[in-house]
């Protein structure tokens, strides 16, 4: 009966306890919703990291990591992109050639890489055709075609059609030149990457470098599920474990070629819950003032029942289980109102193109489709629990220190 | 035998320099069966006899011994414990519990002592009915008369199998109808369940009522006699 007398006391006072719920619902409904809302940032981030530049894994010559110039490479990528293909869990893979070289058109110029890639195969390991926005993708029809960011087609003051030249230094070191037409320009929410990425096709740029087509700058692998990186790695490090271990390539995978993403991502999680935490703490000490007057309110009903033979273990209780009902009550509403709106959101996103130029700058998204882990709830449930438990705690030691007779003729 | 043995009780509080001796002295028995009413005038000490009689409070000096057990030195839970199996209490001001039915609030007190919910509910509606709601069982407090409030208190101060009742001042909110019916009630169970009834009050029906009044003047027993025939 001690359940059901905490739970029928929270709606003792309605008005009062309606109120701290609406407190912890918002509250959590806030934490969650900025929880999902960064997530969701991240996230967005990072699969159009992997699906536009980075791929699930790349791999590379040891040396190229290090200096990303022609010379190094890696060897017949027919090969090893055969092996790979054979892999379970393989959406595509393909290989590219890099070089960094100046872009110039008739006003102006700008440092950039230049990614030779095989239309084709490139379709399934970045969606980079997808993000073609003006003109179109290389479809064979034009000689030495050329897809241009709109950010660097601005900044060179080139559009579709226009004619500009790649300069750049060949694995021996001399600087060769070509002209190549912008037959499409791509647009990808990262300003970052569409300032320094230009693609042609391979077979354009290995003539322009005097490659003899059995080596590479680069090979990329596209899952058809990142979640399961760690298995496909442990598959990958056996079909190329002589080449691995030989250090004639190196094998990294999407977070290990650009750390920061990682780091952001850890980053929010872990300010995340401090976020959460914060917002808890502050909601216990409503909690703690709410419960300590429903106490007060009860100084003669605590002493009634401590003189009719309650023992202070089973008033503790009491007070523990009210204040569990009342911020569990809450809680659950926040969670439940934050994963109704956090599903809306993921679905219909949060458009902050008011604010896209700055967004896109950083390499985000201006449209934001939240994104909450599922174990965010039973997490952010077990800190509410774990909250009202430690604010029960003052105003339950609080009726237990009441002495029978005081309580008893209490009159306030 | 004597249900409850007090054997040269002091209470004292030190009120500033001077001691104030809110029971100075006394020895008193109260029989199995006994409906007494200790009165006095206010601040005689009255409520700390009660209160030093049931355990609620520890004498400075003196030994209060209960059914044969000696309950002055127990510890708090001890005491706690003792009082669920061996008093109960009637307040003033009822005290129920708001959130429960009259049938829960006599159930409850049982449910402290481990009764099965079975048998407890099934004696909390006996006594209920003893005390004239049987068509009150499932209302709250809030929907009794201060008179039905008081008699639920005293189902639930009977719930336990108590060896005595203590009732502090108990028809101080109600006319003087609820009055009669309850102390008719009270005296009714006295009789039947050989109860002791022990009554801290003012009120001249109460003494009018009781077979036993023990009169109390600045702490000291100052007359106890016996009504014979009254009640």
């Amino acid at each position: 009966m001690i359940w059901s007398i905490a739970w029928r006391n929270v709606w003792r006072n309605r008005s009062r306890s309606v109120v701290i719920m609406l407190a912890m619902m918002m509250g959590l409904t806030g934490g969650i919703f900025y929880n999902a809302f960064m997530m969701g940032m991240n996230d967005q981030r990072n699969r159009a990291a992997i699906s536009n530049e980075l791929s699930d894994f790349q791999i590379h010559h040891p040396e190229y990591l290090m200096n990303q110039e022609i010379r190094f490479v890696i060897h017949n990528p027919d090969s090893l992109c055969g092996k790979i293909a054979s892999l379970d869990n393989l959406k595509g893979v393909s290989y590219r050639t890099k070089n960094s070289a100046m872009i110039k058109t008739a006003t102006t110029a700008a440092g950039t890489m230049v990614n030779g890639i095989d239309p084709d195969s490139e379709k399934k390991v970045t969606n980079i055709y997808q993000n073609v926005v003006e003109g179109g993708y290389f479809d064979g029809s034009r000689r030495m075609p050329m897809l241009l960011s709109r950010k660097m087609a601005e900044k060179l003051h080139a559009k579709l059609g226009s004619k500009v030249v790649l300069s750049m230094a060949n694995e021996k070191g001399s600087i060769v030149e070509a002209a190549f037409k912008v037959t499409g320009i791509y647009f990808t929410h990262n300003d970052l990457y569409d300032e320094a990425n230009v693609f042609v096709v391979r077979s354009d740029l290995d003539k322009l470098l005097e490659f003899d087509g059995n080596s590479t700058s680069e090979i990329a692998v596209r899952l058809f599920k990142t979640s399961e990186i760690e298995n496909f790695r442990k598959q990958l490090n056996l079909v190329l474990s002589r080449e691995l271990e030989t250090k004639k390539m190196v094998l990294q995978s999407w977070d290990e070629l650009d750390p920061t993403l990682r780091v952001i991502d850890e980053y929010t999680i872990f300010f995340s819950y401090i976020f959460m935490g914060i917002i808890l703490f502050a909601l216990a000490f409503g909690i703690v003032n709410t419960m300590m007057m429903a106490v007060l309110e009860r100084t003669r009903e605590i002493g009634m029942l401590m003189a009719n033979g309650m023992q202070r273990g089973n008033i503790f209780k009491m007070i523990l289980y009210e204040t569990l009902f009342l911020s569990i009550t809450g809680g659950a509403a926040g969670i439940v109102v934050s994963l109704a709106l956090v599903t809306w959101f993921s679905h219909s996103g949060i458009d902050l193109s008011i604010f896209g130029k700055g967004i896109n700058s950083i390499g985000y998204n201006s449209v934001v489709y939240l994104y909450a882990p599922p174990e965010l709830y039973p997490i952010v449930a077990l800190m509410v629990t774990v909250t009202a438990m430690i604010a029960s705690i003052y105003p339950a030691r609080k009726a237990l220190k009441m002495n029978p007779v005081e309580a008893l003729h209490y009159n306030g | 035998m004597a249900i409850i043995q007090i054997r040269d009780v002091y209470k004292t509080y030190n009120e500033g320099k001077i001691p104030v001796h809110a029971v100075n002295g006394i020895t008193l028995d109260f029989e199995k069966g006994d409906f007494a009413a200790i009165v006095g005038p206010s601040g005689c000490g009255k409520t700390t006899l009660l209160n030093l009689l049931s355990g609620l409070d520890t004498p400075t000096s003196g030994t209060v011994m209960i059914a044969g057990k000696e309950i002055t030195h127990l510890r708090s839970h001890e005491q706690i414990a003792f009082r669920l199996h061996h008093i109960g209490f009637v307040f003033q001001t009822y005290n129920l519990i708001p959130v429960l039915t009259a049938l829960e609030n006599v159930a409850f007190i049982m449910e402290l002592q481990g009764v099965s919910k079975k048998e407890r509910i099934e004696k909390a509606r006996l006594l209920l009915d003893r005390v004239g709601l049987n068509d009150k069982l499932h209302d709250r407090p809030s929907r009794l008369s201060g008179g039905q409030q008081q008699r639920v208190a005293v189902a639930r101060a009977l719930a336990s199998n108590p060896d005595f009742i203590i009732a502090d001042e108990p028809t101080a909110n109600l006319d003087s109808k609820a009055t009669a019916e309850l102390l008719e009630i009270m005296r009714e169970m006295n009789r039947e369940l050989n109860v002791t009834f022990i009554f801290a009050t003012h009120d001249q029906r109460v003494v009018d009522k009781a077979t036993r009044v023990i009169r109390i003047e600045d702490g000291k027993l100052t007359d106890d006699v016996r009504q014979e025939g009254k009640g």
